[in-house]
């Protein structure tokens, strides 16, 4: 069943940032490179989740987000004949003050498959489900990370059907993976309970790290890297994503 | 009520990665409060410590120029000068009772940083406090006042510098320390258990304000008022009164400089439900769910969230939730130097500001207790700068 994501590199793409023709350019440059999984950053003003790069540039496109104009970016992109599969990850507000079934409904059209939301945990699912009369055709992605208990982690494990998102490490993202010991026993205890995909996210900075991750995970997802590199310059992020491509799908 | 939940709001909106520490939090709080021995040990360390039971004092002035009978529950006489204490005493004893080495907290106006600072050097425990940069400016003394109780004082230079801000770095320096470090929050807010934790570490105010007013006047108030920001000392006042349907709850809110967003920080008065900071809860942000920036001349308010709690009083009908502005507020802190001579806080003088606006609307003669939450020293700074005193 393990072929949603086939050992890809997953980039994360902050949409808008630092404007939203960078994003475009970003994507098309990603589909070219036959990177078609990504991980689609909603920018949010105060993200908990992330770490002092990723803030300050969700900081900065928070100001200008709205979700139509990105809608119209993407559906571009399909009447233009470029495929993705996007997990749209968002933090809970700005999804739910713009009407989460709307939005999801419409972004389903364009390519949106998984829902990530890094301030609703797999506890408060039923908060999720509260905002759909009728559920968009989208899946929600959980994040599980090696302090799960075992119970908690086969619980969330079950209630998936897409694949899951292992956080590298406790903390924010932008730092580095400490041990990749851990994850393997993490993902070794989730398959066991299901084959399903494990996307390994947080601290994974170079093509190095990402071919060390995808040795035992089916995704290894670059975010922060992306965004260091886009604040020297496109050109700068694209040669990164062209190594990613090379060398680790 | 779902567990966690009052009514819709309240919840656990955090990453994944920390909920197994709310569960272990959740947990040892509810062993905490059975445990006899620690029980005693806080309710003597808030006697000879804090200096409880904090008075309520007739203030004779404000009350004969009012036409009503107000009285003022001190917390501005409680060690460290507010009703912070309370709570952070509470809390680092259930933090050494979990085996937590070392204690994190955010602070606006500083006086939960101090009330922290102060906990952690009495158990002899390791202490860090976030506060925005812009409230370490403006609220100095306090700042010198942690240093000096041994704390180490990190200035959060994102966003908007103030409160927000602090939350959010306080909870991702858990996040990336969870086995070692305690998260002292300070006010009705935040993630399960932490509004029912604050609340059952303040509702002390509102047990021995019906006790004090019952001997005093013979019977309940009619009217209590406590300001709002996270909303700890207004919920710690209201709770025991909240099946009292005869006693009205009014909390206040920083209304700032104007009515639009960005300008002031009446959350439950302007805002509407969103997902902030671990709760479901009213909130301050723009048509796209961004979160909005605040504006208070009192940063212990300027925040744009508030305690779940405080939304369902409000929906059910059970609190009523205003705002006065920064002019206001001046005025009133002014009114009370003068006229009683006591310098509050510039958060609780929101609420001494509301009562005056209202006072002439009211029947007369009503019995009213304003929750005084803290001391104005910290404040000096700001009301000079306005002008006042000259
Ligand atoms: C004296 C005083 N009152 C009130 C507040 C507001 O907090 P809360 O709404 O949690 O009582 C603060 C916060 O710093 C304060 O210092």
């Amino acid at each position: 069943m393990s072929t949603f994501i086939n050992k890809k590199v997953i980039p994360y793409i902050l949409a808008g940032y630092p404007n939203l023709k960078t994003t475009q350019t970003l994507l098309r440059h990603c589909h070219a490179l036959g990177l078609t999984f990504i991980e689609l950053g909603i920018p949010f003003s105060d993200p908990s989740a992330d770490g002092p790069v990723i803030q300050a540039a969700a900081s900065i496109a928070s100001r200008s987000f709205d979700f139509t104009t990105l809608y119209q970016l993407l559906k571009q992109l399909k009447s233009e004949g470029l495929r993705f599969e996007f997990t749209m990850m968002t933090y809970a507000n700005p999804l739910f003050v713009s009407g989460a079934e709307n939005t999801l409904k419409r972004y389903s059209e364009v390519g949106v498959k998984g829902l990530l939301i890094p301030d609703i945990p797999f506890e408060e699912r039923h908060f999720i489900d509260s905002l759909f009369k009728e559920k968009p055709p989208i899946q929600n992605v959980w994040m599980i990370s090696e302090n799960l208990s075992d119970k908690e982690l086969s619980t969330i494990v079950k209630h998936s059907h897409y694949y899951l998102y292992l956080v590298s490490y406790l903390g924010t993202t932008g730092k580095s993976v400490d041990s990749t010991e851990t994850l393997k026993t993490v993902i070794h205890k989730v398959k066991a309970i299901k084959d399903i995909d494990v996307a390994v996210g947080f601290g994974i900075r170079s093509k190095a790290d990402a071919e060390n991750i995808l040795k035992f995970a089916d995704g290894a997802i670059i975010g922060t890297q992306i965004i260091t590199r886009l604040n020297e310059g496109t050109d700068k992020a694209c040669d990164l994503l062209k190594t990613l491509s090379d060398n680790a799908s | 009520m779902k567990k966690g939940y009052f009514g819709q709001f309240g919840g656990q909106f955090v990453p994944q990665t920390l909920m197994p520490a709310l569960k272990e939090l959740e947990l040892a709080f509810t062993a905490f409060k059975k445990d006899k021995t620690v029980q005693a040990e806080l309710k003597d360390l808030l006697k000879h410590y804090v200096g409880r039971p904090s008075p309520i004092y007739f203030s004779r002035n404000l009350s004969a120029k009012l036409g009503h009978r107000v009285y003022l529950k001190r917390e501005d006489l409680n060690h460290t000068g507010s009703h912070k204490i309370n709570n952070t005493l509470g809390q680092i004893l259930l933090a050494r009772y979990m085996g937590k080495k070392r204690i994190i907290a955010e602070t606006g106006a500083g006086q939960h940083g101090v009330a922290t600072a102060t906990a952690a050097a009495l158990m002899g425990l390791e202490c860090v406090v976030y506060m925005g940069a812009e409230d370490v400016d403006r609220q100095r003394p306090n700042v010198e006042r942690m240093k000096l109780l041994g704390a180490t004082v990190i200035a959060v230079e994102t966003g908007s510098r103030t409160l927000k801000e602090a939350v959010t770095e306080t909870f991702k320096d858990w996040l990336s320390n969870l086995s070692t470090t305690y998260y002292l929050l300070g006010s009705a807010m935040g993630p399960y258990p932490y509004p029912d934790i604050v609340r059952h570490f303040q509702q002390i105010i509102g047990q021995e304000t019906r006790r004090q007013i019952r001997a005093a006047e013979g019977q309940l108030p009619d009217l209590v008022l406590a300001c709002v920001g996270g909303g700890s000392n207004a919920i710690g006042m209201f709770a025991p009164f909240r099946k009292d349907l005869s006693v009205r709850l009014i909390g206040v809110e920083a209304g700032g400089r104007g009515t639009k967003l960005g300008d002031h920080c009446s959350t439950l008065a302007k805002g509407s439900p969103g997902i902030f900071q671990g709760s479901y809860s009213y909130l301050l942000s723009s048509p796209s769910g961004q979160i909005a920036d605040t504006h208070s001349i009192s940063a212990g308010l300027d925040y744009p969230g508030v305690g779940p709690e405080h939304s369902w009083l409000k929906d059910l009908g059970r609190a009523e939730y205003v705002s006065v502005t920064d002019e206001d507020v001046l005025n009133a802190f002014q009114t009370l130097c003068r006229s009683e001579g006591i310098l509050p806080a510039l958060e609780s003088s929101h609420a001494v500001a509301h009562l005056i606006k209202i006072a002439p609307t009211l029947p007369p003669d009503q019995i009213i207790v304003v929750n005084l939450s803290g001391r104005g020293d910290k404040d000096l700074g700001i009301v000079l700068a306005a002008g006042l005193g000259a």
